[in-house]
């Protein structure tokens, strides 16, 4: 069994962990920078160790951090959530260096960072995905032709993107011509890939995710579903679990497909398969 | 299609309804272990909620609020928890996000959970610094929210609910008043 954990990430997620971790009895090592100095994960961790100056960037030094964690004798590292959590580096240095990464491999984590992958893998188990183009554009006519199919409006995504950045919408066939190079520059500069591709823009959905865990032996289980619909400016203000708008048989469709996209991803540890539902048509579910 | 490859923000209210402690879970899956769990012997019980209190001033297009927390109350009682990293003469730094605690509540139904909610947002106190709290205390207020029927759209559709009143009940007025002349003597 893992004994000692250090703790990437600061603020409330850095103390649950260090709650778990108490329970367990296992140690829990917490980083911190100058500015975190009085923080209350930095007092509530066994050991804790300064960072320096940078406020942001200390966070985010994969080397650094797990150069502390093996410094300080740990056999594992939980990326909490934001920072370094999906950064599939991180990942691979922890394996490298002998810890233990608390989330999936860092190929899981590439893969499904990788949205026309992710896609071609849940339509291949049998997932419902948004309507979308084929895998990725090779031009602009391409993108064209395939908005006409699928008719406006649409997302124009960068194949890497995430986190808001490198999508945009587009209301019609003049909106798309505009939007075709800026998005794929911006895709190139912040993700240093220009790979894009379409989806069906559903709009106003209810924003519906799947608990899941999986573990290495090959089993995986849901946990049923949280309504994240209210939002501003796509920051969750609320959740609910169960979300309070759906059948007990819709409840358990979407479980089964979340664990399906789990198994079929060859995912392990804790993750959440997002859904966003139609509201006129509850019975049709886009993912 | 999105799939989170982490632990998310919401953990808990799924924590709260199954009775599973998913970081733990997730330290267990790391180490190598089995699930503890089939699939059959998870089950959903009531209804959770987690509001985020976030730093922020819901009156002024949400700007940040950071500062010093002078005064921190976290809520208790039946079916509530607080997950947060504050405490009172915190200094919230500017540079990092604006979530200062969250607010979880359990109910074994839907409309228990809408009144417990609406006791735990007056049992949290935070003051020296602006947060979500009574816009949260509004849209629980909502007759659309109460409904549990709504899309992403609820919020830019709700934008009156910024207009509550910012006039203090006289406990919390004195309790202010109080810190504050704390503060200023040093005491």
């Amino acid at each position: 069994m893992i004994k000692k954990i250090l703790i990437a990430n600061r603020g409330e997620i850095a103390v649950r962990i260090v709650r778990a971790c108490a329970e367990m009895g296992i140690k829990s090592v917490a980083i911190y920078t100058d500015a975190d100095r009085h923080a209350l994960h930095v007092k509530k961790a066994d050991e804790a160790y300064n960072l320096g100056p940078e406020s942001v960037a200390g966070y985010l030094n994969a080397h650094r951090i797990v150069n502390l964690a093996v410094a300080s004798k740990c056999d594992a590292l939980h990326p909490g959530y934001g920072f370094l959590s999906e950064n599939a580096q991180l990942a691979a240095i922890c394996r490298r260096r002998r810890i233990r990464f608390i989330g999936p491999s860092s190929r899981v984590i590439r893969r499904l960072g990788d949205k026309t992958e992710a896609r071609r893998t849940m339509i291949e188990a049998g997932v419902p995905v948004t309507p979308g183009s084929d895998g990725n554009l090779n031009d602009l006519e391409e993108a064209v032709g395939c908005a006409e199919q699928l008719g406006y409006p649409v997302m124009l995504k960068a194949t890497s993107g995430g986190g808001g950045r490198g999508i945009r919408r587009c209301e019609n066939e003049a909106d798309l011509r505009k939007n075709y190079d800026r998005v794929i520059s911006e895709a190139t500069k912040a993700f240093g890939s220009a790979d894009v591709f379409l989806e069906k823009c559903i709009v106003n959905p209810r924003h519906i995710e799947v608990q899941i865990l999986a573990d290495s032996h090959g089993n995986a289980i849901h946990l049923f579903e949280r309504d994240c619909s209210i939002q501003r400016r796509h920051q969750k203000l609320i959740e609910i679990a169960p979300s309070p708008q759906l059948s007990d048989d819709q409840r358990q469709h979407l479980g089964e497909m979340a664990v399906r996209a789990s198994k079929a991803s060859g995912y392990e540890n804790a993750g959440t398969v997002e859904f966003l539902l139609l509201r006129m048509a509850a019975s049709t579910l886009w993912r | 299609m999105e799939m989170n490859t982490r632990l998310q923000v919401e953990h808990p209210i799924t924590e709260e309804i199954t009775g599973v402690d998913i970081v733990q879970e997730q330290i267990r899956i790391a180490a190598g272990l089995p699930l503890r769990y089939k699939q059959e012997e998870i089950s959903c019980r009531g209804f959770a909620m987690e509001f985020r209190i976030n730093a922020e001033d819901p009156k002024n297009d949400f700007l940040p609020s950071f500062g010093r927390i002078t005064r921190y109350f976290a809520a208790g009682g039946p079916g509530t928890r607080t997950d947060s990293a504050i405490y009172t003469g915190y200094n919230l730094p500017p540079y990092y996000d604006s979530l200062c605690a969250k607010l979880v509540v359990w109910a074994p139904t839907w409309e228990d959970l809408l009144k417990r909610a609406n006791r735990a947002l007056h049992d949290i106190s935070v003051y020296g610094i602006k947060t979500t709290i009574p816009y949260h205390l509004e849209i629980l207020k909502s007759p659309d929210f109460q409904s549990g029927s709504f899309d992403t759209s609820f919020v830019e559709d709700h934008p009156d609910l910024v207009n509550y009143s910012v006039r203090r009940p006289p406990r919390e007025l004195a309790a202010v008043i109080a810190a504050a002349i704390v503060a200023h003597r040093g005491l």
